[in-house]
């Protein structure tokens, strides 16, 4: 490689910043109806990743999951499906999480929170509402 | 002339207000549990008069009816008992009321929660197990204890149904929306953390109910000493389950679990309302819930 030492170090420090965008776009990735907003509660249990699905019968429908008193998830979703992945602490006593979901329409809407562990079956609850609902489900691996 | 026609006319117009079976007396409950005395106050309203024999703050464990109180219970036509043998002295009730009054243990009434009896406790089943009397630390049983009151009121006193279940509907809101905000409050501590060292072992239902573990420094009553055993054992337990704090309670020395935290480098979190309401935030029974779970949960978090 021909050139001075100091024009090559210029160059390999421009092609690290040109790579900087796509590598935060694929690390950083968003849901289609959501945002995560934090990727791990309060604790000392291991962090696991975990898939979240939620699925209204009534849309548009927002919606917002806590975990440990924060928000971990909230959105709008279009669909009758909205999905993302977290890390969350996932001790064997199992977690609580806060589901308040709400649609503009007022009729019966059952609302199913679905949660799948890495390696680990799918747990789901379903909770029914007219206008919202605000249910805390708690979600235990089996031993 | 004109003053036996003013009378007349005075008996008509009351007449006109006073519906059929109704009197001015009210109905007159002795009540030997706090809680119980606010049910019966809010369900009955202005058609009953509640003495409150065991005050806010008194330790129902150690409560001995005076006199007075005797007294009391045999004047009222409804007697309100907490049950599942809290009231060790209900011969004394049962000798001073007779057979007049209708008494209603309303914990006996309620799903039982089996917990490991004192080693004296008379109570005790054959396999070393008895009742837990503290069925008001899960608001799930307050509701059902609200609606046996109801029931019992309309049973007394039938003219006033439509009040009784009115007020009754309007308490069991209440409740139910104190137990949604308890589930939220106790949903903002992991599970994992949820493990609670108190004075006596006075919380076992609200354990069951939102998913806590009991370590208690005495017995189901609080007339038992620890020994210097369990004592040794639970401190030990504290360091292994790395508990960040102990709590007290309004009715007992806190001089043991002081020594406990002195020894296990846990905080004191706070005092709890074990035995029904006190004084304070405590002094009704949502004051006393969420006094209770915020501070079992802010400590703990």
């Amino acid at each position: 490689m021909r050139g001075s030492p100091l024009v090559r170090a210029v160059l390999v420090v421009l092609a690290l910043l040109a790579l900087l965008g796509p590598l935060r776009t694929l690390t950083n990735r968003r849901t289609e109806a959501g945002v995560p907003l934090q990727q791990a509660g309060p604790g000392s249990a291991v962090k696991k990743k975990i898939h979240l699905e939620l699925t209204s019968t009534t849309v548009p429908f927002k919606y917002q999951i806590t975990s440990g008193g924060e928000p971990i998830w909230r959105g709008q979703s279009n669909s009758t499906t909205a999905a993302t992945d977290l890390e969350l602490e996932f001790p064997p006593e199992g977690i609580d999480l806060v589901l308040d979901a709400s649609w503009s329409e007022q009729k019966p809407t059952a609302v199913r929170l679905a949660l799948i562990p890495q390696g680990s079956g799918m747990m789901a609850r379903t909770v029914w509402g007219t206008t919202s609902v605000s249910e805390v489900m708690t979600f235990q691996e089996e031993k | 002339m004109m003053v036996v026609r003013g009378l007349v006319a005075a008996l008509l117009i009351g007449a006109a207000f006073v519906r059929p079976g109704q009197t001015a007396e009210t109905l007159k409950i002795a009540s030997f549990s706090t809680v119980l005395t606010e049910i019966a106050r809010r369900v009955g309203a202005n058609h009953v008069s509640v003495a409150g024999l065991v005050k806010p703050g008194q330790d129902p464990h150690e409560y001995q009816p005076t006199p007075a109180d005797l007294e009391q219970a045999a004047d009222a036509r409804l007697i309100l008992l907490s049950g599942k043998h809290l009231e060790h002295y209900l011969d004394k009730v049962q000798q001073a009321t007779g057979a007049k009054a209708a008494s209603l243990a309303v914990g006996d009434a309620l799903p039982t929660l089996k917990m490991k009896a004192d080693p004296d406790e008379p109570q005790a089943d054959p396999t070393g197990m008895v009742d837990d009397p503290h069925w008001w630390n899960s608001v799930a049983n307050v509701e059902r204890a609200t609606m046996i009151v109801r029931d019992e009121l309309i049973k007394l006193d039938q003219a006033d149904q439509a009040d009784y279940e009115k007020n009754a509907k309007a308490y069991l809101a209440e409740l139910e929306a104190l137990d949604h905000w308890a589930k939220r409050k106790v949903a903002e501590l992991p599970r994992d953390k949820r493990k609670l060292v108190t004075s006596h072992d006075a919380f076992q239902c609200l354990a069951r109910d939102y998913g806590f573990k009991i370590y208690a420094i005495e017995g189901v009553s609080t007339e038992t000493e620890p020994s210097d055993r369990h004592v040794a054992e639970l401190i030990d337990e504290i360091k292994n389950q790395r508990v960040k704090a102990i709590f007290l309670e309004n009715t007992l020395n806190p001089k043991v679990s002081t020594e406990i935290t002195r020894e296990t480098g846990a905080k004191i979190g706070g005092s709890l309302y074990a035995d029904g309401l006190g004084n304070g935030d405590g002094s009704t029974y949502e004051g006393l819930v969420r006094h209770n779970i915020s501070t079992i949960v802010d400590a703990l978090k």
